[in-house]
């Protein structure tokens, strides 16, 4: 064979140096280089912590920009109507309880679950008063059979039955046990008019403090029931934002730009007192993650009537924690 | 260079030899290197008396004391057509042979007795070369099947490449590296991305089950790759580069050294990709950028390390192999920057970590007893990391979520052998085996996090040929597993040869899939999820037909090959996720699916040209549960088209891989339970290649495009239901994309 021409020779000896040079110096991970940090102007940027179990309920208030008060949300299991005409009563939806009317009132009568699961309604996601699952018990005094939902961890807390015996301008004598009669606890619930309600825990089988007085908070972070429709009625815990349900109104603008909504916008917008107005939709889970929707824009009026705007920016904290609202608001 | 060297001694040779006798020298057409042992029968027109000779290791016959002046010759070798020819006088000669077209040295071993060519195979079993594998420019397992019948593969970004065989998904498909099992399956799949072929020798493809021989798994098929061990005596060098035009940069090296009876080999590589988008050009070099949206790729990028060591010996008639093998892969998933402010990302990692340890032995106990044995350890490691990235500042934290962050782990221990006879003037031979595997896997969501089960099974077969042309083998599999009632598989194969150049191949199969750990272990409870493992489940089960014919014709220049085969597969009890309760889901055997189908294809061989040509036709049905039954076999068909032109003195070599992929139709359940059609457009995907060695074939050059039809992602579509109906785009490939590929290859013969 033919000696290799030392031209040829040289040039392949190039070639193969810049091949693999190329081969090893462009084969790396480009760092990035930082994008500049937004300004956030005069807008308060402000957050919560749930965890990411959601085991908290936080009340929050705008004129203040403060967390007023946090619970565990197996800390109670069902609230009374604290005005002193008032005879409601609600369970604890964050932990997805229902009750089921048994149609007796032999208290002792009634020891299982018999018709529980055909029968057992929920509370109302809008907060009405006026349809929650335990109704106007005054009318012949039955035996309600609570189920008393789960915790953050999924553990089912098991069944109580509960009877309600009287409500007074001043309090409530309730009757309760577990099924099998154990723990059986005639209760006296006083009314404070300065709380939305009064709280009831079948732990300590006692009274609890739960919300904070209802003229100090606008705002709780809390799991609640949302009923689906689609495809089939699903009734599921999600997590969100409820108002307090005295004399707090909000409103939604998902067109508007957040920095073009002003105080001239307000007359524009039909405000509801519902309280899921705000509800749970800000956010969506993609499959992986959270995805915020920033775009949606909530105008809430605070029970001495000032305006605020509101928008969701983050579901997770900063070590990359979901269960942590962060939002902005701002006074209008 | 040592045919250089031949010929000068032969020019000597020729300028001094006149006289009574008469040297020929005898090389091959290939690549005119001497050919040693050729057997020479001359005689004289006159007599019937032979004078017999045979060419020396440089190709030399020196025919002395001719007894006449005109004379005939033939010259015979196994490896070259034999020539008849009249020679005069007393001129030397050059002669070259012309090869065989069929190589003759291809072996295979995937459930053979003992190796052996793939004519001879009761099985069929289809071989993929280091030829073919070098002429596609594949760097790992998915750019072979690429090309093949019969098989589709998908991608998902993060779990990685995965194939179906016969229409039957890719978790009843066994791959294995020189028999041992490719552990580490996510989601039922091996990642076939993660099988690199620099140290592959060739890959062996048997269509239909084979659990027999390797128990679950090996249902729809078994991919064996084989990987080079023992080699000629020499020493090597090999130093081995590749760049394709989307940023795919891989280097690799190895080293080894054999001698008569032992050979040592490592193998070290490294594989980087830069990750690709749709929007990305031909060719696109990364560099640095803002932390914007731009940061998300559709094919994510991945570094990958790769080391093997082979020590091998032969003492006797048997082999002792000893490999170990650590394989390392990250994939970076960089998340779309985060609304409002695009101001933070979840990025995620994905670490894996292999390492491989074999210990075999194969070869003769005695001159009619053979074994194989096999030890082998694997450890598979998958981490999942996820972090919450500031793009301002580009700090990052790990997430405190617990199921962000999740490691699997899966210990293989496997120890298989077995004896078979090798009798060849008997009707009858067997094999006798044995097959334990111990598997432990530790997870998050593995029940109390950590499972073991262990699988123990004896197999055998006998080899029954009541003609010379005939082949009956039986075969049976009996286990004993620790977590779920193994079935008894049994298989029963005949192969028969029709004329000079047929052969008729029919098997009835059973393959099956036993429960994975975690089809049986997985755990998963929390506020939003309640999945468990189903530990009353039973094995997946088949039963598969097939028919195949061959047919295989010569002549002097040109060779036929057309194989027709069809099968038939009927898949029950397959396991499936499902609704148990209001919140409960679990694992059920549920699902039936069956599929058939008939491939044709044709190679022709006409001197320097190769060419392929072939079409498939399968179907399959699936009965999503006993409610939702499909009425008929969905089909799809498929087309190939291979060209390759050889010129062997040049060192040249140029090729073109053509595939054509029907719609696949398919049906799914929308969450309202009704059924509804769906399908994957058809593509066309084509390779070319051009290939040169220089300098003694010391630097070889591969320059090609992959992809020449530009495939990137495929339309899916959903129709006929009211939820879902609409389009989908399917990640398929990465456009077209430009390769070159340069080795360097360093050896001495001794």
């Amino acid at each position: 064979m033919k000696a290799i021409n030392p031209v040829f020779r040289t040039f392949v000896g190039i070639f193969l140096i810049c091949f693999f040079a190329n081969l090893l110096l462009s084969s790396c991970e480009k760092n990035e280089l930082p994008i500049p940090k937004h300004d956030a102007g005069s807008v308060v940027t402000s957050s919560v912590s749930m965890e990411s179990n959601y085991k908290y309920q936080v009340y929050f208030d705008l004129k203040t920009n403060t967390v007023v008060g946090q619970n565990l949300k197996t800390s109670w299991d069902m609230g009374f109507e604290a005005t002193s005409n008032g005879y409601r009563i609600i369970l604890n939806e964050s932990k997805a309880m229902y009750a089921f009317n048994t149609g007796t009132s032999d208290f002792e009568s009634v020891t299982d679950t018999t018709g529980f699961a055909a029968g057992k309604k929920w509370d109302a996601s809008s907060g009405n008063l006026d349809s929650t699952a335990i109704g106007d018990w005054r009318i012949n005094h039955a035996v309600y059979i609570i189920d008393r939902g789960y915790s953050e961890t999924g553990t089912h807390q098991g069944f109580r039955k509960i009877k309600i015996v009287a409500s007074g301008e001043d309090s409530y004598t309730v009757h309760f046990a577990q099924l099998n009669g154990a723990g059986e606890t005639t209760l006296e619930i006083t009314k404070d008019s300065t709380y939305n309600f009064a709280f009831l825990s079948f732990a300590t089988s006692g009274v609890v403090m739960v919300e904070p007085p209802k003229a100090d908070w606008d705002l709780v972070f809390t799991q609640y029931i949302h009923v689906f429709y689609e495809p089939e009625l699903t009734v599921y815990l999600v997590t969100g934002c409820l108002l307090n349900r005295s004399e707090t109104r909000s409103a939604c603008d998902a067109q508007t730009p957040f920095s073009d909504i002003h105080f001239t916008s307000v007359p524009g917008y039909s405000f509801t007192t519902t309280c899921n107005a705000i509800g749970y939709d800000w956010k969506e889970f993609d499959g992986t993650q959270y995805i915020i929707h920033p775009e949606k824009n909530y105008i809430i009026q605070d029970r001495e009537g000032y305006y605020y705007k509101l928008h969701f920016i983050d579901f997770y904290n900063d070590q990359g924690v979901k269960g942590y609202p962060k939002f902005e608001f701002q006074q209008l | 260079m040592n045919w250089c060297v031949s010929l000068l001694a032969l020019a000597v040779i020729v300028l001094g030899n006149i006289g009574s006798t008469q040297t020929l020298t005898l090389v091959s057409l290939d690549n005119n290197e001497p050919v040693n042992g050729v057997k020479l029968k001359l005689w004289c027109p006159d007599s019937d008396e032979a004078h017999h000779y045979s060419s020396d290791p440089n190709g030399k016959i020196i025919l002395s004391d001719l007894p006449c002046s005109t004379y005939i010759v033939t010259l015979h070798h196994p490896k070259f057509e034999t020539i008849t020819d009249t020679l005069t006088g007393t001129i030397d000669r050059f002669i070259q042979l012309v090869p065989l077209l069929q190589d003759l040295d291809e072996v295979v071993v995937t459930a053979q007795y003992t190796p052996g060519s793939p004519e001879k195979s009761v099985h069929k079993v289809k071989v993929i070369d280091r030829k073919t594998i070098d002429a596609m420019g594949a760097v790992n397992l998915r750019d072979v099947l690429t090309n093949q019948l019969n098989i589709r593969l998908s991608q998902d970004n993060v779990l990685g490449s995965s194939m179906s065989l016969q229409g039957v998904s890719g978790q009843n498909v066994k791959i294995l590296i020189d028999g041992v099992a490719v552990t580490g399956r996510v989601n039922g799949n091996i990642d076939i991305s993660q099988i690199n072929m620099n140290n592959v020798e060739r890959i062996e493809v048997v269509e239909g089950p084979l659990s027999v021989n390797y128990g679950t798994d090996a249902l729809a098929g078994t991919i064996n790759i084989i990987t080079k061990k023992f080699e000629k005596p020499s020493s090597s060098a090999l130093v081995s580069s590749y760049y394709e035009s989307i940023g795919q940069y891989n280097l690799s090296g190895r080293l080894a050294h054999s001698t008569a009876k032992s050979t040592f080999s490592l193998v070290a590589g490294r594989n980087y990709f830069d990750g690709w988008k749709y929007e990305d050009k031909p060719f696109y070099i990364e560099e640095e950028k803002r932390a914007d949206s731009t940061r998300v790729k559709d094919w994510k990028p991945k570094e990958q390390y790769f080391t093997t060591l082979f020590i091998g010996r032969r003492i006797k008639d048997l082999k002792f192999g000893l490999t170990s093998d650590y394989f390392y892969e990250q994939i970076m998933n960089r998340g779309y920057p985060r609304l409002p402010y695009f101001e933070t990302a979840f990025d995620d990692y994905y670490t894996t970590h292999r390492f491989n340890n074999a210990f075999t032995v194969n070869g003769k106990l005695k001159a009619r007893l053979n074994t194989n044995l096999l030890f082998a350890y694997n450890y598979y490691e998958r981490i999942k990391n996820t972090y919450l990235k500031d793009l301002t500042t580009l700090n990052q934290v790990l997430t405190q979520t617990v199921s962000d962050q999740d490691t699997s782990q899966f210990l293989n221990f496997n120890a298989r052998g077995s004896i078979s006879t090798v009798r060849m003037e008997s009707k009858w031979n067997g094999e006798l085996g044995y097959d334990l595997q111990h598997e432990t896997g530790l997870g998050l969501r593995i029940k109390d996090g950590k499972q073991e089960i262990g699988d123990y099974a004896v197999f055998g077969s006998l080899e029954f040929r009541p003609t010379s042309k005939t082949i009956i083998r039986p075969g049976l599999r009996a286990m004993y597993n620790t977590a779920y009632a193994a079935p008894l598989v049994p298989s029963f194969n005949i192969k028969q040869e029709v004329g000079k150049h047929s052969v008729v191949r029919f098997s009835y199969a059973r393959g099956f899939r036993a429960p994975s750990l975690k089809d049986l272990y997985f755990y998963f409870v929390d506020i939003n999820h309640n999945i468990k493992g189903n530990e009353n489940l039973k094995a997946e089960y088949s039963h598969n037909f097939s028919l195949a014919f061959s047919t295989t014709f010569k002549t002097k220049s040109l060779l036929w090959k057309v194989e027709n085969s069809s099968f038939y597969n009927d898949i029950r009890n397959l396991i499936t996720l499902a609704q148990a309760t209001a919140i409960e889901y679990t694992y059920f055997n549920l699902e039936r699916f069956k599929s058939l189908g008939t491939q044709l294809q044709a190679e022709i061989t006409i001197k320097r040209v190769t060419a392929t040509v072939g079409g498939s036709y399968v179907g399959r049905y699936t009965a999503l549960s006993a409610n939702y039954t499909t009425a008929e076999f969905l089909f799809s068909p498929e087309g190939k088209l291979n060209l390759q032109y050889r010129w062997p003195e040049r060192d040249f070599t140029t090729s073109l891989f053509y595939k054509y992929t029907g719609k696949t139709p398919g049906v799914s359940i929308d969450e309202s339970g009704n059924l509804y059609n769906t399908s994957i457009s058809d593509y066309h995907t084509a390779d070319c290649s051009v290939s040169k060695s220089f300098w003694s074939k010391r630097l070889q050059l591969t320059v090609g495009a992959k992809n020449l039809f530009n495939v990137r992602n495929v339309v899916g579509v959903n129709s006929g239901s009211a939820h879902s109906a609409g389009g989908n785009s399917i990640p398929m490939a990465m456009g077209r994309t430009y390769f070159v590929k340069l080795d360097i290859n360093l050896t001495t013969t001794k």
